[in-house]
């Protein structure tokens, strides 16, 4: 297990590096984007028209969260992974777009593994409803966009300081570890019930 | 006399602990994983959890962002007398915790699932009430009840129970292994065996109610936990579903006797924050008021 420390927006050469199983400390900018953001990007994206985020070189959480507005200002009161394998249906296009690094809860699907593979990308576990650590790692709500789609769907943009540890769930070497531990699992369901 | 207005504080203040604080044999067992955990990423792993839990203490902030369905059992004294519409203020509880932030709103519709704005609804909170005699006191306890995939229910033959259960013990850990990391592992299991269908649900979901350290008092079905926690720990799933010995922390098994034809089964998978949210409060005859299973610095 080796532990790399990343910034984002981040190169291909950086995800190029970890493998499943290690850990990365990730520093800079990071979207926290989840269904109804994802379905409008990729719709413009087809549209050809422009989104209001970079996504060269960039990190996407899959999370909706906790806010409350005090005056003008917005607060992140906490936050944690959602269901990743919701967004299946956009994340090749995105990766194909720049995508770099994906973090959020649960194995993603063979077109997304490829799509990192053949681009350049990884998937990062955050720990699971641990939403009151996470918070901690964010050290600036930098912007908000489509707050139309209601404060849990928006696109909240943070910049976060050694936010971790992050797993390497899915590695751009075509490697899953989820896929990996369910394989040795079922093998040992076999040896415990013949 | 107990008045509605306090029944519907107590049961609110019991929601905000027990979506705070963690229950006290949850804690424990996830602190013996912690330290018994061989995998360096998965002690991380439940390191975090611990942190996390520590921090939303610390800021009084609810330890997971979701609550899944609450739920209030109530132990209902014959020899207490409640003014006012009972039920009302076991929903009205349910409402100002959600208002005061500790319960996100989360139930919706079942089938247009719109939003209802809140997580008071029909049959939400989910409630139950237990009649318990010769006794002058009202006891409520708040939870969470799931439908997290792939909990379910079965009816089984006779035929497919096979020796010391163990096809059973087969379908509900291959199902383990279906959820992986969506179920949030480690998990905790309320599992629910013979009566009819919805004797089997009930007694899954009251299964978590007993606390996770107190196996089935039948030694029959307390070793049953025992060998089910010990087939699901050798998945190696772990923590998240990355891997490590950690997939789930305890087994509770209630069983119910039953028809000669069918065998009901039904179990509820509760992620790790979902096994952890469990308080209680007791109100006296007179109406004063005891949080029970208090850590110190919980509020009452």
């Amino acid at each position: 297990m080796t532990e790399f420390y990343i910034n984002s927006p981040t190169t291909e050469e950086d995800v190029r590096h970890p493998r499943i199983g290690d850990i990365v400390y990730l520093s800079g900018i990071v979207y926290i984007t989840r269904d109804l953001s994802h379905k409008r990007i990729v719709n413009l994206m087809n549209e050809r028209k422009s989104v209001p985020i970079d996504l060269k070189g960039a990190t996407i959480f899959h999370a909706g969260p906790l806010v409350k507005k005090e005056g003008d200002k917005w607060h992140i009161i906490n936050v944690g992974p959602t269901t990743s394998p919701r967004m299946n249906p956009f994340t090749p296009q995105v990766i194909e777009a720049g995508v770099r690094i994906i973090a959020g809860k649960g194995s993603m699907d063979d077109q997304t593994l490829k799509a990192m593979e053949t681009y350049g990308a990884i998937f990062l576990g955050p720990a699971s409803g641990c939403a009151n650590v996470h918070v901690q790692h964010i050290k600036e709500l930098v912007g908000v966009h489509w707050l139309d789609l209601g404060t849990t769907e928006a696109i909240w943009v943070v910049r976060v300081d050694r936010w971790g540890p992050l797993t390497v769930a899915m590695d751009a070497h075509g490697n899953n570890l989820f896929q990996k531990v369910i394989n040795s699992a079922k093998e040992r369901v076999r040896e415990i019930f013949g | 006399m107990i008045e509605e207005k306090l029944v519907e504080e107590v049961v609110a203040r019991t929601f905000e602990n027990s979506s705070v604080y963690p229950a006290e044999d949850g804690l424990e067992l996830m602190q013996r994983a912690y330290e018994r955990e061989t995998h360096d990423s998965a002690k991380k792993s439940l390191g975090t959890i611990l942190r996390n839990i520590e921090i939303a203490g610390e800021k009084h902030h609810t330890l997971c962002q979701t609550y899944a369905t609450p739920a209030i059992f109530v132990e209902l004294g014959t020899d207490v007398k409640i003014r006012g519409d009972f039920k009302e203020a076991l929903r009205n509880g349910c409402r100002l915790a959600t208002e005061n932030g500790f319960l996100r709103p989360s139930i919706v519709e079942p089938l247009t699932r719109k939003q209802i704005g809140g997580n008071v609804g029909s049959h939400v909170p989910d409630i139950d009430v237990e009649i318990i005699g010769n006794a002058d006191f009202l006891k409520i306890t708040t939870y969470c009840t799931t439908a997290l995939p792939p909990s379910f229910v079965e009816i089984l033959l006779p035929s497919q129970i096979g020796k010391d259960a163990i096809n059973i013990s087969r379908m509900i850990t291959e199902k383990v292994i279906e959820g992986g990391g969506m179920l949030c592992p480690p998990i905790n299991l309320g599992i629910g065996v013979g009566g009819s269908l919805s004797t089997a649900a009930k007694l899954s979901k009251y299964a978590s109610l007993r606390g996770w350290c107190t196996r089935n008092p039948d030694p029959q079905i307390a070793q049953w936990e025992v060998d089910l926690l010990g087939y699901i720990n050798r998945l190696g799933i772990g923590p998240f579903g990355l891997g490590g010995d950690t997939t789930a922390l305890a087994v509770n098994i209630e069983i119910a006797h039953v028809h000669s034809a069918d065998l009901p089964v039904s179990v509820e998978y509760y992620c790790w924050a979902c096994s952890l949210r469990r308080a209680s409060a007791k109100i006296d005859a007179k109406g004063k008021v005891t949080y029970l299973s208090a850590k110190k610095e919980m509020r009452g």
